[in-house]
């Protein structure tokens, strides 16, 4: 009988690992309201990237779609409905989250605050951890910019013509980070740990494919860079420094903010697949 | 064996409702009422209106070598200064508007002017204003800016300083801060009010938080302008926030009562989600913590954190109250402790390096790129 018992023992924990299933979850980083639509958070990624984080589409994956102009916690209840039905309704185990700059800041919010909201429980629960691709944990100075240029020290007329803020442009700023991180967030040194581990890739090129096709665009991350004084290495839009805040290193990359979210001038994408 | 069953009828009521403890991620300990991030400065932005497609920007241009000097938002056909073209590059950049940074724009080349202020002519522009930015990373001129405390409540003080650095003494330095209530703020070096010393480079204001419902940041630009001992004129300016809550609870009177085994935390009555937390610290180092969730209807409760074991080597516990509603930051108050222990070895702690499962060190040596 003892003998019996053992067996089953010994099987039960050979077979458990063996009934785990893996999926993965891409979270977008901030951006427009449109973001909220699934086919515009797609294209955030490419088809090439979400083709190679899932093995050709062999791992079960949801593309998470949320409002790109809200607040973390905001944006953190739609994506946890997102990743609640992915894991539930597909019987997901062993879930991996892919995050891009923001999309890192409002998985943290999930992950800090797990009373916050009754879905959070499970996904910290059925997460076996976090791949952060330049997320601004402190901050980012490209945000304090934006915060500079913005209507709101205008007066009369001129105010309309510059525009303001989205409100995930002001969580950026790094004033609002070091609040968020000294009392509501985890993870930062002086901090309650996250309860999954976090690990983090940043960025710090700039001039990626200046040379051969997107130079326009590679200028304006370059011009974004020198103009905030992101201080340090950085990606065009965010500081090496405030990407490294949160977790264990995995790699830096010389993808700028552009191409650190596809499988174009650096195989990203291929990189977060080695998970599965 | 009476203390031991003590802490562990603790342990499982707060467990039952779920507090969490345990040791933290080593870090400097911040002590009540923390101060803002320090921000330094070598930009200025000038905003000015287009009249016939055509803009004059002055420009106090400190070291212009290195500079980045931007139009934002138009793409002029021609820039100049005193009728002399200069070199710009024009930019489309999409991600830029993820930052709510206009993605158009035109980047000028102006390397190979003098120090000094200059008037930029822009012309061929589309919109009826222009924005142009400037940051003089070569610069000696920097303005430093920090607010305390981050997080206040309506009715305290906060205290905005600021410090023009050059490479010499600076001859002349206003410094304003327009703050985003309307408020416009003269910050003083005259060892008057909230300046500490007069003349010691170190410009300082107050404002008192104001009113707000729930949480609200007051955000404040702060603006320096003035003359080098050159002669030259600087301008500079940097961005802040500070976050304002009106507690809708708060920490009684009676104060909280500490024991080996617990703390207890008397809350006032109130409405709604707070979480209290309590950090543990010894020789100026956060180590463990604790904290405990509650919800009211309109009554107090006294709430009751179990120590960790972990935090008897603390000599001082900084107990915070938020508000899970408003996120708003509603109490802190700062205990002294008698060491019941040794605290825990911080080094040995902030050095253990996590080390990366196989799969991923072998994806960080195909991946991963070395800066040359």
């Amino acid at each position: 009988m003892r003998r019996w018992f053992a067996a089953f023992l010994v099987s039960a924990c050979l077979a458990t690992p063996l009934l785990a299933k893996t999926g993965v979850a891409l979270v977008h980083g901030k951006g427009g309201a449109d973001l909220a639509n699934p086919s515009v958070a797609w294209e955030y990624w490419g088809t090439d990237m979400i083709k190679a984080v899932t093995k050709n589409y062999t791992v079960p994956y949801v593309v998470c779609h949320y409002d790109g102009t809200k607040y973390m916690w905001v944006a953190a209840s739609q994506v946890a409905q997102q990743l609640y039905d992915f894991i539930t309704q597909q019987g997901i185990t062993d879930l991996v989250i892919d995050t891009h700059s923001f999309g890192g800041i409002v998985i943290r919010w999930i992950f800090s605050n797990p009373t916050y909201d009754w879905r959070y429980p499970t996904i910290i629960q059925k997460t076996r951890w976090i791949n952060s691709i330049a997320a601004p944990q402190k901050g980012s100075e490209a945000a304090d910019l934006a915060g500079t240029l913005s209507g709101s020290w205008l007066t009369g007329w001129l105010v309309d013509l510059v525009g303001e803020n989205t409100d995930s442009t002001r969580n950026c700023r790094t004033d609002w980070m070091a609040y968020y991180n000294q009392y509501y967030l985890k993870g930062t040194a002086g901090r309650p740990a996250l309860p999954k581990t976090v690990y983090w890739i940043s960025g710090w090129g700039l001039w990626n494919d200046y040379w051969w096709t997107f130079h326009y665009q590679d200028i304006g991350l370059a011009t974004l860079s020198g103009i905030a004084g992101l201080p340090g290495e950085d990606d065009g839009m965010v500081a090496e420094y405030s990407a490294q805040a949160v977790g264990v290193q995995w790699f830096r990359t010389e993808a700028n903010h552009h191409h650190n979210r596809r499988n174009d001038f650096r195989a990203i994408g291929t990189a977060l697949s080695t998970d599965f | 064996m009476k203390r031991a069953m003590i802490v562990g009828f603790c342990l499982l009521a707060a467990a039952t409702f779920a507090g969490e403890w345990g040791l933290l991620l080593p870090g400097p300990y911040p002590g009540p009422g923390p101060a803002g991030p320090e921000k330094h400065s070598k930009f200025f932005v000038v905003t000015v209106p287009v009249v016939g497609g055509e803009a004059e920007v002055a420009l106090p241009l400190t070291q212009p070598k290195g500079a980045v000097v931007v139009v934002l938002g138009d793409k002029p056909a021609r820039a100049s200064v005193a009728g002399k073209p200069l070199r710009y590059q024009k930019f489309d950049e999409p991600e830029l508007e993820t930052m709510d940074v206009s993605p158009k724009g035109v980047r000028v080349d102006v390397s190979a002017l003098p120090p000094g202020e200059h008037r930029l002519r822009l012309e061929g522009l589309s919109k009826p204003v222009v924005q142009v930015a400037v940051n003089e990373p070569e610069s000696p001129v920097e303005l430093s800016v920090q607010v305390k405390p981050l997080a206040a409540r309506s009715g305290e003080t906060v205290v905005v300083t600021a410090n023009v650095a050059d490479d010499g003494p600076v001859a002349e330095a206003q410094v304003v801060a327009r703050l985003s209530t309307g408020v416009r703020l003269a910050l003083r070096d005259d060892g008057q009010g909230a300046d500490e010393k007069g003349g010691d480079g170190v410009f300082t204001a107050a404002f008192v938080a104001p009113e707000t419902p729930g949480m609200a940041p007051v955000e404040l630009r702060v603006e320096a302008a003035g003359r080098r001992a050159s002669g030259e004129r600087f301008v500079r300016m940097a961005p802040a926030a500070v976050m304002v809550a009106k507690p809708a609870s708060g920490i009684a009177e009676r104060g909280v009562a500490v024991s080996p085994e617990a703390l207890v935390v008397p809350l006032l009555p109130a409405s709604g989600r707070f979480r209290v937390e309590v950090l543990y610290a010894a020789e100026g180092q956060s180590f463990a913590w604790a904290q405990e969730e509650v919800t009211l209807a309109g009554e107090g409760v006294a709430v009751t954190l179990p120590r960790p074991r972990e935090s008897w080597g603390a000599d001082k516990a900084l107990v915070r109250l938020l508000n899970l509603d408003t996120l708003g930051v509603e109490a802190e108050l700062e205990l002294p402790l008698t060491p019941l222990s040794a605290p825990p070895d911080f080094r040995a702690l902030a050095q253990r390096a996590p080390e990366l499962p196989p799969s991923k060190a072998e994806a960080a040596r195909r991946f991963g790129d070395r800066k040359p």
